[in-house]
């Protein structure tokens, strides 16, 4: 594992090219005005969420797409929904401490922590969703999309949904370890309470009729039924919301050990797809050239179908022109100048 | 001594080192060295976003983006590394490479950073593709990287270069600084032992290390020593699934199965992730039968109770255990249909008739015998034209100083059969190339009656018929590490030492097989206080064994020709 570190070396040349001074005021010069850019915009972006609590959208290739601003929420999200499992579990483990019957207490803020948690999950799936489709131009897992903001997007998304579900299956688990637990319990306290009627009920046989002691407890059993029973229906309601999330996420990550998850197979697709665009723009360069060519043969084809209607006409008006011409203007001069040189070229041969 | 884990912890630094969303930049020979030691889901799990190669010149600026480049110092990457860096397309580059740079290059770049974007530059020493955890390769394939100049003797000067500074990559990640020994026969050998040398003297403080007690030797091996292993057929996982299908960097095609799935049509056998493959890809046929059996009832068993949902229970165990079950699934699938198809071709090759004769040629002197079951398996349709070839190689290589030899023969048989001049002009360049003259030590074990006898009783020994072979590196092995190998026979190029050696770098120049990462791997294990690594400048099967034959073949005109036919009394150069 040895490394060699060569920037000190590379600095030193670096500073001997003399682009050191200069370039840092220049650099500093665009941190400024970077700043200043970055400034206004924010403030813009602040008065607009004040104002209807919507982002302004900045087309600009340097600036980080949209998305990052959510990639980063998702991230406190996350880390928001890390601390209240650590609460909740808190919380688990003092209402499974045994002996304790006032467990209501906690029961409500266990069932708000749960709410809060899965509601956590469906928001976080819902933005990390919003992240495929922001980067847009309907391009889903399966387009081979050339355009590199898509595919960055993609991936986010794609490392984000694993993360995500990783936690949500830790989550689910420890739900179900709970829930296990809490049944447990609940058998117990059935067959105690079992127990403890048979005996009250054994032991006023004759009476056959209950003291209001023992209606008091089988009042409160009851109840204590009820509400475990209430427990784990919210519990069992979690966890199928909790799938319905699963599923959809797993459909964005990547299933290990196939080709997917191979570094390689991912540049080859790249390069593959930037050909395949190169071959797209060719064609339609080709496509286009075409068009121009076939834009100058039908200019030519039109000149020229003009030029023969005017080389029809011409003549035609000439012809037209000349029948009256010829009638109007005796042929006679004409003959005669023939005949001239007809006689002119004659004349010296006949002798 | 773990080449995987090394090669990993050197890409997990690089793109650990650096938070925020970041690009990977790798190039030709960096890619295959990343792929296989890594995935792009922990790429992804460590804010590494997107992963391109350098010399795309496509790709869009972002400037929200880092990167991490990680090259080898070729003036291809560093010429594309001047480019990107004139026009830098991300906010911060941190710039790893995977071997020495020279001071000219870094000048280089340093003069064309103007825009100051370079935070790091850091030499890395993962310059070779760690296909087993003691198997590596320089990936020097024939017609692209050819090893051989005009001649076997005489390396290619890129390939001599290529092969030195991995070999430097490889010392200085284990960081080893071992003495280097060599095949005596192979100039080869010894040119790249005195290469290296001299390279390692010329980075003292890199190789400044501390001194072992016993020094580690690395061991220079010409593959034309032992051209009988790469042509046998193996019979355990790994080995056999790259002599029938190849693997290429951990990847198969699969193409050319019949009826196969779509998402099935490459696969990846990656020893690191696939805990199936990494348990049975040394076992042997028979056993990997019984393996994928259970492999497949376990799974049947899953997907039943998986399968039957009744009750909200049921969904939530579902859930809970879908992941997992859809990995096996995917990784039982995977390996059915691979073992399936070997099982397939097996029968339609005829490989286990083949493979017999093949370790009676390797392994015993029975001429008449063998010559019978030779023509016969020439005439038979069934068997494959590369087979009928590589039988008729080994008995060649066997038999060629034994005067009654049929080689003549058998090449007309084989010309017969339809089989191109072409490629029977192999058989000669073979013998020209890694026959009797050209090896040192026994092969065969036939030239005295000791070894003849040690032979004998070793073919008692053995206990299944189509795995008798052993490579000529197995007593090669037991000798250096019982410290009684020849110094005539294995020089050192410079210092020496009689201790027995606790490491051994074995680095074979021509390829090493799987065979002999089999070896390595078994004698790693059964050995304990004892670490082989072995290497090569490729992993090769018999066919990119006979291609790189072929291709200095056709180069040098007349070595394949046959000169005159084989007569009785001539015992040597019957082939020129």
């Amino acid at each position: 594992m040895t490394t060699r570190n060569r920037t000190p070396l590379f600095l030193q040349y670096r500073l001997s090219y003399g682009h050191g001074d200069s370039s840092h005021l220049s650099r500093a010069q665009t941190l400024v005005s970077d700043a200043a850019e970055r400034a206004g915009l924010m403030a813009n972006a602040a008065d607009m969420d004040g104002a209807d609590g919507t982002a302004t959208v900045i087309e600009m290739s340097v600036l980080p797409p949209q998305w990052v601003d959510l990639m980063e929420e998702i991230n406190e999200d996350m880390d928001s929904i890390r601390s209240k499992v650590s609460e909740l579990d808190e919380l688990h483990r003092r209402q499974l401490l045994p002996g304790l019957d006032e467990g209501v207490r906690y029961e409500r803020d266990i069932e708000r922590k749960q709410a809060e948690i899965t509601s956590s999950f469906r928001h976080c799936q819902q933005k990390i969703k919003r992240i495929g489709s922001s980067t847009g131009r309907g391009g889903g897992p399966d387009a081979a999309a050339a355009d590199e903001d898509e595919r960055l997007g993609r991936n986010v998304r794609t490392a984000l949904a694993t993360r995500l579900q990783e936690m949500s299956s830790a989550f689910r688990r420890k739900q179900t370890g709970f829930l296990q637990k809490l049944k447990q319990r609940e058998a117990r306290t059935k067959g105690l309470l079992f127990e403890s009627t048979l005996e009250s009920g054994e032991g006023d046989a004759a009476s056959s009729a209950f003291t209001k002691d023992q209606i008091a407890l089988v009042d409160d059993a009851t109840e204590a039924i009820q509400r475990r029973d209430h427990e784990i229906q919210e519990i069992s309601r979690s966890i199928s919301d909790l799938a319905n999330i699963f599923q959809d996420l797993q459909t964005m990550v990547i299933d290990q050990g196939t080709l997917l998850d191979r570094i390689d197979y991912h540049i080859e697709q790249v390069h593959t797809s930037t050909r395949g665009a190169v071959e797209e723009l060719d064609k339609a360069e080709h496509y286009q050239k075409r068009t121009r060519k076939t834009k100058l043969i039908l200019l030519l084809i039109l000149i020229i179908i003009g030029l023969i209607i005017i080389i029809i006409f011409k003549p035609r008006r000439g012809a037209v022109e000349e029948p009256p011409a010829t009638p109007a203007v005796p042929a006679t001069p004409e003959l005669p100048i023939a005949d001239r040189v007809l006689s002119l070229d004659i004349g010296p041969d006949v002798p | 001594m773990d080449l995987i884990k090394t090669v990993r912890t050197y890409v997990e630094k690089m793109i650990t080192q650096t938070s925020g969303m970041k690009i990977l930049l790798l190039d030709a020979d960096t890619t295959p060295v990343v792929s296989v030691v890594t995935t792009q889901s922990t790429l992804l799990e460590k804010e590494t976003y997107l992963v391109d190669r350098v010399d795309n010149r496509q790709r869009d600026k972002m400037k929200h983006l880092k990167c991490v480049c990680f090259v080898r110092p070729t003036a291809d990457s560093i010429q594309a590394l001047v480019d990107e860096l004139r026009d830098p397309r991300y906010s911060k580059y941190y710039l790893f490479f995977s071997n020495t740079l020279k001071k000219s290059m870094i000048e280089r770049l340093a003069e064309v950073d103007q825009h100051e974007v370079v935070q790091e530059v850091q030499e890395f020493f993962a310059d070779y593709i760690a296909v087993n955890p003691d198997l590596f390769s320089l990936n020097m394939i024939a017609p692209r990287n050819p090893i051989y100049a005009d001649t076997v003797h005489e390396w290619d000067p890129r390939a001599l270069q290529r092969t030195t500074e991995g070999l430097m990559g490889v010392l200085l990640s284990l960081k080893r600084k071992p003495l280097i020994r060599y095949e005596r026969m192979s100039a080869m050998a010894k040119k790249l032992g005195e290469e290296l040398n001299y390279a390692m003297h010329q980075e003292p403080q890199l190789f400044d290390l501390q001194p072992a007690d016993t020094p580690p030797i690395l061991l220079l091996v010409d593959r034309r020593n032992d051209p009988v292993t790469p042509l046998l057929l193996q019979w355990t996982y790994q080995a056999m699934v790259h002599e029938i299908l190849g693997i290429n960097n951990g990847r198969v095609d699969m193409s050319g199965v019949p009826d196969i799935q779509p998402d099935l049509k490459e696969i990846v056998l990656s020893v690191d992730q696939d805990p199936f493959f990494r348990k049975f890809m040394f076992s042997n046929w028979g056993d990997l039968g019984a393996s994928i059996k259970e492999y497949a009832d376990e799974y049947q068993r899953q997907h039943k109770s998986t399968m039957r949902i009744e009750s909200v229970q049921d969904m939530k165990r579902f859930v809970e255990e879908y992941p997992e079950f859809r990995k096996l699934s995917g990784n039982v699938s995977k390996h059915v249909t691979l073992v399936g198809e070997l099982y397939r071709l097996q029968l339609a090759y005829k490989l286990l008739e083949v493979s017999e004769l093949e370790q009676n040629l390797a392994c015993n002197e029975s001429h008449a015998s063998d010559l019978r079951a030779l023509e016969k398996m020439i005439a038979d349709p069934k068997i494959r034209e590369e087979n009928k070839l590589r039988l008729t190689l080994l008995y060649a290589l066997r038999y060629e100083k034994s005067g009654n030899n049929s080689i003549q023969q058998l090449v007309e048989l084989l010309q017969h059969q339809g089989i191109s001049d072409h490629k029977t002009t192999l058989i000669a360049a073979v013998l020209a190339f890694t026959g009797a003259d050209q090896r040192q030590g026994d092969l065969f074990q036939n030239q005295d009656i000791f070894a003849r006898g040690r032979n004998v009783l070793k073919g008692l020994k053995a206990k299944n018929v189509f795995t008798r072979h052993e490579p000529l590196l197995a007593q090669t092995l037991d000798q250096i590490l019982k410290g009684r190998l020849k110094d005539v026979d294995y020089p050192f190029v410079q210092g020496g030492s009689r201790d027995r050696p606790q490491e051994v770098i074995v680095f074979f120049v021509g390829g090493a097989t799987y065979a002999e990462a089999r070896l390595v791997s078994q004698l790693n294990a059964s050995t304990p206080g004892v670490r082989v690594v072995l290497g090569g400048t490729n992993v090769i099967n018999s066919a990119s064994f006979l291609d790189e034959i072929q291709d200095v073949a056709d180069r040098v005109p007349g070595t394949g020709r046959l000169t005159r036919r084989p007569s009785a009394h001539r015992r040597s150069g019957n082939w020129r």
